[in-house]
């Protein structure tokens, strides 16, 4: 029987905000996460999305034992976190695209330094670290202090840290941020060797829907505190019965923009008479039909399948 | 007339830091712990040295008095420098520098602002020294130190400009060197003991310093109550030398710093 | 992969793994030191203007007024206990201080490392400071006043002993508000260890001192060890009556602020870790 990895249990986060009373009760709280609940399987690369304030930082941050839960419970490999955090900690890491390490000790003594405080011999550890400085691409600034390092080269340094120790389970936030997109391209690749290789669990935040499509296994997505979906990247996309129409129209182009007005279609003309549709998927042929017998002809015709993105937005629409 | 606009200038910098000062607890407990704290180790200290050692009554008074004069001096000295990393510490440089401000009338309105913290801080000492050993200073003696006093102010921002040197050469991150370079004039200010005592090198640096001859002199204001003016204009000239000297090494700094980009200081 | 990690680790292994934590936790500060020159010169600058200028006085004192007694080495010997005290207060709050600045206080604790281990790693760190510390002083007395306090830094290190675990209780008390209130903190985290320094009695004895404040400096351990040295360099007397005092009572604090540190810390979680940054 497999443990999992990480298992969340009910887990709620309120925070006091505004001015201080005494009596507990009237004082402001806010709730940044409520009563979310998620299982990462081993091997499992899950996404986590949301807009900002959705509580996702709150809820990594819990998971990392930086900030205590108002209730509810977290699990790493069946065991109690609360109970057993730095005994479990050798199995977890995480990396931020947006935190820094020391700035006035060099990369290679930041990752020496915690390579100790994950207990690697120092034989295991050298080699370790040469390794990530190799596989990161952060081998010849490897003497250089962290300070004054691009926000790039300090994202591959947390990345190449959170790798070092070999954990079981890593947690991410933004990582690939601040990279230019061959490097991040090569960051992916290197992350989805270690899933494979290895079987380590990833748990990943992003923005990038791109990304999340590409690598996430499953996606939660946050919002408002709370999780409103939990699905693979494509069954999510495909929940969005809209898909794009895009016709580059040779004639009848202001009969078809009379119709689509008068039918309340949403649609966009740009200059090379380029008419963009939003149809849901069901009504492209009758509304092909409709046009033709309008006397609407096309050269070019393209259909964009909804995507992460379209996902995205139209929960952002759709309020609570 | 044609001042009024510097001097509104000169005083919206002094109350840009005032402010700060005044209404932010933490920096004000900052501001007066330390003359408190030294008053204190130093008011005891004296006060066993007499008991045990010396049996003249008038010794702790005199050593206080020298002490509330080093404040002073110390006061002046901080003022200017720690101002000038508050500037930097805010981002505020470019903001200060971009404007109708002149450096002189930066320092014009730190000046003031020193002047207001320097009373603020002698009253905290002899109100001290009152609830402490008992003895009022300023009713005691206050006439005759006065003019040291005035004279301690300005070779403390004299001083101040070379504390706050480092701070146009590398940017705010030696904001721990401006409390380095107020202290190094302690053990050469005479206000703990008479430079008599030091080694021949250091008794030399001493001497060409403004501040032991206004604090010696103090101290023998109150020993003997003979105001000694030969000291004081001694005292008086070095000061303003050193205060014309520094000052203009210090806007040459400021107009170097320019040349490389006032916002490079902020980091 | 099955088996129950947490359990099969033999005891040894668990410790020395403990230490080695601690270890990387001394290091990480050791190093920022060594290519910090600011830092250096503001730990070895301090003690230095302390003794000169304490040290001058004294000299001054003994030369015009007390030519018999050793007034001049019975100060400087105190002076040197107080920056030992100083040292160790600093030791906690300062180190602290720098993962605040460095924005590096989520990945020191998110990590297999825990709260009693960083404490470990920094007390490794104070003494390796509190004793280069005691040799520096020592070499400065030796140049300025041609007195030698090595042979009596000897006799006395009981005392200092003591005087080194008040100074770890001042510094958990100091990080304790630090780690809850952050940033904020910074000046009165200066003034913590000196707030204690005119009820220490190393620069005058306490009877000198009126009712009140007396009173006061009696409850604080630091008094006691004080006097202890006093009575050796004077008298050559060594009082175990003062130094079980001091002993005992600088233990009960330093107990006492452990808990309270540890109880900030996890208070301050609560608001969350992340927010203790530059």
């Amino acid at each position: 029987m497999v443990s999992s990895p990480l298992r969340v249990v009910n887990l709620t986060k309120k925070f006091s905000v505004g001015k201080w009373h005494w009596k507990k009760a009237k004082r402001e709280q806010m709730l940044a996460v409520d009563h979310v609940s998620f299982e990462l399987k081993k091997g499992e690369l899950l996404g986590i999305l949301g807009p900002n304030g959705a509580g996702k930082t709150t809820t990594i941050a819990m998971l990392l034992g930086t900030l205590t839960p108002t209730s509810g419970s977290i699990f790493y490999f069946d065991k109690d976190f609360s109970c057993h955090r730095a005994r479990l900690f050798s199995k977890i890491s995480f990396a931020s695209g947006y935190m820094k390490l020391p700035s006035r000790l060099t990369v290679w003594e930041n990752l020496d330094i915690i390579g100790r405080l994950y207990g690697m011999p120092w034989r295991e550890r050298r080699k370790k670290i040469d390794e990530m400085l190799d596989v990161f691409g952060i081998q010849e600034i490897k003497n250089r202090y962290t300070g004054p390092l691009s926000a790039g080269q300090m994202a591959r340094l947390m990345l190449a840290k959170a790798l070092l120790p070999d954990p079981e389970i890593i947690l991410l936030d933004e990582p690939t941020a601040p990279l230019d997109p061959e490097m991040a391209h090569d960051v992916r690749h290197v992350l989805l060797q270690e899933k494979k290789r290895r079987g380590v669990s990833f748990l990943f935040t992003s923005h990038n829907m791109d990304e999340v499509t590409y690598l996430c296994d499953r996606v939660l997505v946050f919002k408002n505190g709370r999780i409103v979906a939990d699905d693979t990247p494509r069954l999510l996309a495909a929940s969005v019965k809209s898909a794009r129409l895009l016709l580059t129209i040779a004639a009848g182009l202001d009969s078809a923009v009379k119709y689509l007005a008068q039918e309340q279609f949403s649609y966009d003309v740009t200059d090379h008479k380029l008419l963009s549709i939003e149809v849901d998927e069901a009504m492209i042929a009758p509304l092909l039909i409709t046009l033709a017998q309008m006397q609407v002809i096309y050269l070019h015709l393209q259909i964009e399948k909804p995507t992460l993105q379209d996902y995205f937005i139209q929960l952002a629409k759709r309020g609570t | 007339m044609m001042f009024l606009p510097a001097l509104n200038r000169m005083w919206a910098i002094a109350l840009r830091h005032g402010r700060q000062l005044y209404t932010d607890p933490l920096r004000f407990l900052n501001g007066f712990f330390w003359p408190l704290l030294d008053i204190t180790i130093w008011g005891f200290n004296a006060q066993w040295v007499q008991q045990q050692f010396v049996h003249d009554p008038r010794i702790q008074c005199a050593m206080l008095a020298a002490l509330v004069g080093w404040q002073v001096a110390r006061r002046a000295i901080i003022d200017v420098s720690f101002h000038l990393y508050e500037e930097m510490s805010d981002r505020n440089i470019a903001n200060m520098f971009a404007s109708p401000l002149s450096l002189v009338e930066w320092v014009g309105g730190i000046t003031i602002l020193s002047a207001v913290n320097v009373v603020a801080t002698l009253f905290i000492c002899l109100v001290g020294i009152k609830m402490l050993y008992g003895f009022n200073l300023l009713a005691l003696f206050g006439l005759s130190l006065l003019p040291f006093l005035i004279t301690l102010f300005i070779a403390g921002l004299a001083f101040g400009f070379v504390s706050a040197g480092p701070l146009f050469i590398w940017g705010r991150r030696v904001h721990g060197f401006i409390f380095v370079l107020c202290w190094i004039f302690a053990p050469f200010s005479g206000a703990f003991y008479p430079i008599t005592i030091l080694p021949p090198w250091w008794q030399l640096i001493a001497r060409i310093l403004p501040l032991s001859y206004l604090i010696d002199g103090m101290r023998f204001a109150v020993m003997t109550g003979i105001m000694p003016w030969s000291l004081w204009s001694i005292g008086f000239v070095l000061s303003l030398f050193y205060y014309v000297i520094l000052f203009a090494v210090f806007t040459l700094l400021f107009m170097h710093s320019k040349k490389r980009g006032l916002d490079r200081l902020a980091d | 992969m099955n088996k129950d990690f947490l359990s099969d680790e033999h005891m040894i292994n668990r410790a020395l793994a403990s230490i080695n934590r601690m270890w990387a936790v001394s290091l990480r500060h050791l190093r920022q030191m060594r290519g910090d020159i600011g830092r250096l010169i503001h730990i070895f600058y301090w003690p230095f203007m302390d003794l000169t200028v304490f040290g001058f006085m004294a000299s001054w004192v003994q030369q015009d007024y007390a030519q018999d007694t050793n007034l001049l080495f019975v100060i400087l010997v105190a002076m040197v206990a107080w920056e030992i005290v100083a040292r160790a207060n600093m030791d906690v709050s300062i180190h602290f201080l720098e993962d605040i600045m460095d924005n590096n206080v989520v990945n020191m604790f998110a990590s297999p490392l825990s709260l009693r281990e960083w404490a470990g790693g920094i007390l490794m760190l104070s003494v390796v400071n509190v004793t280069v510390l005691f040799f520096f002083c020592v070499l400065v007395i030796e140049l300025l006043y041609r007195l030698n306090i090595l042979v009596i830094g000897f006799a006395i290190a009981p005392f200092l002993f003591n005087l080194f675990i008040a100074g770890l209780a001042i510094g958990f008390f100091a990080t304790g508000l630090l780690v809850y209130f952050g940033r904020a903190f910074l000046g009165v985290m200066y003034m913590m260890g000196w707030f204690f320094s005119p009820f220490s009695g190393a620069f005058y004895p306490i009877e000198v001192l009126p009712y009140s404040l007396r009173i006061i400096a009696q409850t604080l351990p630091l008094s006691y060890a004080i006097q202890g040295i006093r009575l050796l360099v004077q008298h050559g007397t060594i009082s175990w009556r003062l130094w079980t005092i001091s002993l005992l009572m600088s233990s009960i604090y330093l107990v006492c602020s452990l808990i309270f540190f540890a109880r900030m810390f996890s208070l301050s979680k609560r608001k969350g870790l992340a927010r203790l940054s530059d």
